[in-house]
């Protein structure tokens, strides 16, 4: 499936080989990073979902 | 339970909804303003005297906060950091041009929030083990995506 991404963004691939691995680092680290705030949102949703259907479980019995 | 996909979809549609008008007096819009950008929502939450013309500025900065919070909001402003940072251009044997650069900025970024890569992502990472505290989560994540864009983008 993400071999697909190979043929579409050519113009990135050109590029991408020839930049210096600690650059090629770097704009991975800037990626990961951009990550982080929707990891922790999608945590904290999830656990308070977990606790809502845990609650609601418990008022059944 | 929803997977972390379904959640970017989610962020992502409700980043694109306009929010509804005319706002109440004594409005609490701040559900899922936490979750967007990790601040604590207690303060405004139980304001009871916000006007409506600080509600529609209330509502303007968030319109502006849910644009650079989305994660294609934040990537761009992470890589143009970087690129600013630490011009990629310096190389000239690699970027002709800074069009070119901006190019290659723009296409990084339609790769790492394409449904492929948050797929990998959403299928490795699931969901957060039990007595899995945030901070490791967040953790496992970034290291599973990181070994992802690392498989990906050296493919060739």
């Amino acid at each position: 499936m993400i071999a697909t991404l190979l043929r579409v963004f050519t113009f990135f691939f050109e590029f991408w080989v020839k930049l210096p691995d600690k650059t090629k680092e770097k704009i991975i680290d800037a990626i990961v990073d951009s990550f982080e705030s929707l990891l922790r949102g999608y945590y904290k949703r999830y656990v308070a979902e977990q606790q809502k259907a845990e609650e609601e479980k418990g008022n059944n019995v | 339970m929803f997977d972390f996909k379904e959640y970017h979809q989610f962020i992502q549609k409700k980043a694109k909804e306009p929010l509804p008008l005319p706002i109440p007096s004594n409005i609490i819009l701040l559900p899922f303003l936490d979750e967007l950008t990790n601040q604590p929502n207690s303060m405004a939450s139980k304001e009871p005297s916000i006007t409506q013309m600080d509600a529609v500025q209330f509502e303007k900065g968030l319109t502006d906060i849910f644009s650079s919070t989305t994660l294609e909001g934040s990537l761009m402003f992470q890589l143009n950091t970087l690129s600013i940072e630490e011009p990629l251009i310096s190389d000239k044997k690699i970027f002709s041009s800074k069009s070119k650069e901006d190019d290659f900025v723009r296409e990084v970024a339609e790769i790492a929030t394409s449904d492929e890569i948050i797929s990998a992502l959403s299928n490795e990472l699931g969901s957060p083990k039990e007595e899995e505290t945030e901070n490791d989560f967040v953790n496992r994540g970034k290291n599973i995506l990181r070994k992802i864009l690392r498989e990906t983008f050296n493919q060739k």
